[in-house]
């Protein structure tokens, strides 16, 4: 129904007028949507042309409006990349890069008083992940502990999803889970924001490193908009404007895949973890 | 209700004024309180209505989709207000599946009968088979501190309106007592103004001027009297001086001493009749020492005190003074202790007083005597009364004529078998 909902609102787009559509999944976006207009702004400035910005709740929704073509391009985070690369006919616009390495954590956070020391002190306890697609939210934990040993969904007496990692903080510090996997990059740029609900959870465990979220494009865009959004992007941290924008981000800047780093170790992650074992 | 008529003036209006603060802040708080009560049971239903009835859908659509961090997210931001402290959503069969407590209460757990029992409870889904139960508690502290407040706030209102109501009770019988105490003391001089322009105004100026026509109409008829009196002595005096001096009566030894008797008589007659009709007021007045001036009229008369073996004591404040005519003040004491001694039993006792108070000097003379019919106080200072064989009846009637010149006032009583004569006459202001 949602996706439906979805589709109806791009087709007037399309109908009315081409502009390129920017997909953001809502995770961790809703402390700071000023920057997420700020880069749109950005974006705007550097393609001479509209851009729209479409949120959605799940990287579920993200990959199915990029496989119908309805996004142009899209954060998405590389346990959704893996999933949508099979299914749309997209690339890889640029990597985020962070303290100059690709990589990214997922944050095992505990309320402040828990005794938990590791994510397998969470057994029979109640955990939040963020969507099923998300590495750092649900695909890493779950990995964890399927090398453990152990399912997830039995490992833990309850699941919750929050679908936005300040949600899952949020969940933790509120003590109602006892425990959350996040991506280091929310934690860390939601410290900066929140630095009191921060100090009512603890990190007790850290999993990765994970290759860092991408941003994808429509191969069949046309190759001037490519090139001209490859460039804004990769060219970011050179405008003071983007930078400072990248900085809000947790970002340093974005850099061309080019063939240097694969998603093997995610898309082996996901494999496992369908099959089980 | 026989004690409110006995009330005075100032305490029927004071005590009006409270009575009616008293029902009418009574009857306001009383009001505010189920004013209150009303407001939280709104608050309650609108509640309900707004954040939870009608909001029902989402719920079911969250509780569908397992969406339980929304709906934890969702109750905990309506739970965000002073009025409420907590709330539970649980499955039929009261297994917690999101609670505002979360550290307390947690998801799977059975929610606890003594909360269910505490709680306002709203169905989600059909009344007949619900999909889960909202509990919804509510901060009886606040809500208590809330209506507590509200009675705190009224009764402080009502404390100022009755201390204002006091103030004001107080104020308004001051001036309406200002103006009767004009009538009750019986106040001389001019009529002094007024701010207020009402009916009691009135009534105090009509007093004024009704008192200064029963002036002129006494001091006429007094006159009349006297001059009727007056000649009725002279023909007294006149009806046997004629018979001694008729033709066909030879004047002898005895005949010339009655006639110097009656003309001595006369003389008295004219120096009384002087007295009463020269005032005394306008002669130069002056600083009287009022100690040394009763203690020299004492003197005057001691021969007739020692002939009675009567004992006087004087109770006068040293440094009493008293800016009048001399003779005015002298005749005064001298012919109330005159009517004192005549009237005193031998070896009895006689007592002057004199002294200030409140703007008024006060001559006392108090006697052990029969004293005077109470039926005849009336008349007692009427000219030519007497009791007396050989008076005049003149002395008391000057007494008051003076008294009265002066402004002042004469009062007789019976007191303890003692007769006891009160004067007062006004103290200038500037007198100290």
């Amino acid at each position: 129904m949602r996706q439906m909902f979805l589709l109806g609102i791009l087709l007037c787009q399309v109908l009315l007028g081409r502009e390129l559509v920017f997909g953001i999944t809502s995770l961790g976006i809703k402390e700071d949507l000023g920057t997420v207009y700020d880069l749109r702004a950005y974006l705007q400035g550097k393609l001479n042309q509209e851009v729209k910005i479409v949120t959605t709740k799940t990287y579920d929704d993200m990959n199915y409006l990029l496989e119908r073509s309805k996004v142009d391009f899209a954060f998405l985070c590389s346990g959704a990349y893996v999933d949508a690369y099979k299914k749309s006919d997209i690339e890889v616009a640029g990597i985020s890069y962070i303290n100059d390495h690709p990589h990214y954590f997922a944050y095992i956070i505990v309320p402040h008083t828990s005794n938990a020391a590791s994510l397998l002190d969470l057994q029979g306890k109640s955990f939040a992940f963020t969507n099923l697609k998300s590495s750092t939210g649900t695909l890493a934990p779950s990995f964890f502990l399927l090398e453990q040993g152990f399912e997830a969904r039995r490992f833990f007496r309850d699941i919750i999803y929050t679908h936005d990692f300040t949600d899952s903080v949020r969940a933790v510090a509120d003590e109602f889970v006892d425990g959350a996997s996040v991506s280091s990059i929310t934690f860390d740029a939601f410290a900066k924001i929140d630095p009191e609900l921060i100090k009512r959870v603890k990190i007790i465990q850290t999993l990765g490193p994970f290759i860092t979220q991408p941003i994808v494009l429509q191969n069949k865009m046309d190759e001037e908009t490519k090139k001209a959004l490859k460039e804004a992007l990769l060219q970011m941290h050179h405008d003071p404007l983007g930078l400072s924008i990248l900085e809000r981000l947790g970002i340093d800047r974005f850099d061309a895949i080019e063939g240097k780093y694969n998603y093997e170790d995610i898309q082996t992650m996901v494999e496992r973890l369908r099959q089980g074992k | 209700m026989v004690f409110f008529h006995r009330l005075p003036l100032f305490l029927k209006i004071s005590s009006t004024f409270f009575v009616i603060l008293l029902v009418s802040i009574t009857a306001i708080t009383l009001f505010s309180m189920q004013e209150a009560r009303k407001t939280h049971e709104i608050f309650k239903n609108t509640f309900i209505q707004t954040n939870l009835t009608a909001r029902t859908s989402f719920i079911i659509e969250d509780l569908f989709s397992e969406n339980y961090w929304g709906l934890y997210s969702y109750l905990k931001s309506i739970s965000n207000n002073a009025f409420i402290t907590e709330i539970a959503l649980t499955d039929p069969q009261h297994h917690i599946i999101v609670h505002t407590d979360s550290k307390t209460y947690k998801r799977g757990d059975s929610y606890p009968k003594e909360r269910i029992n505490s709680a306002l409870w709203v169905p989600i889904g059909s009344k007949e088979r619900p999909l889960a139960f909202l509990y919804v508690h509510e901060n009886v502290d606040t809500i208590a501190l809330q209506q507590w407040m509200v009675l705190v706030k009224s009764l402080l209102i009502f404390l100022v309106a009755i201390f204002v109501s006091l103030l004001g009770g107080v104020f308004i019988a001051k001036r309406i007592l200002e103006r009767i105490k004009l009538i009750l003391e019986n106040t001389d001089g001019p009529l002094p103004s007024f701010k207020e322009e009402d009916e009691l105004s009135d009534i105090v100026k009509r007093y004024f001027e009704l008192k200064e026509n029963y002036r002129l109409a006494e001091s006429f008829s007094m006159a009349g009297e006297f001059a009727a009196s007056t000649s009725h002595q002279f023909k007294n005096i006149l009806a046997p001086i004629k018979l001694l001096l008729s033709d066909s009566h030879t004047l002898d030894q005895e005949d010339l001493r009655m006639l110097r008797r009656l003309f001595d008589k006369m003389d008295r007659l004219v120096l009384s009749f002087l007295h009463f009709a020269k005032p005394s007021t306008m002669e130069q007045k002056e600083e009287v020492h009022v100690a040394s001036l009763v203690q020299e009229t004492v003197s005057l008369l001691e021969n007739s005190i020692q002939k009675k073996a009567l004992s006087v004591v004087t109770t006068v404040e040293k440094t009493c003074t008293l800016f009048i005519t001399p003779k005015a003040l002298e005749y005064l004491f001298f012919n109330l202790l005159l009517n004192a001694i005549d009237a005193s039993p031998h070896g009895g006792g006689i007592r002057i007083a004199a002294y200030t108070q409140e703007g008024r000097f006060y001559g006392v003379v108090e006697d052990e005597g029969e004293g005077i019919d109470p039926k005849l106080f009336s008349t007692v200072f009427k000219p030519f009364f007497t009791t007396k064989q050989g008076g005049t009846g003149l002395g008391l009637s000057i007494v008051y004529k003076i008294i009265q010149s002066h402004h002042g006032e004469i009062t007789t009583e019976r007191i303890q078998a003692k007769t006891r004569f009160t004067f007062w006459l006004p103290l200038p202001k500037e007198s100290p």
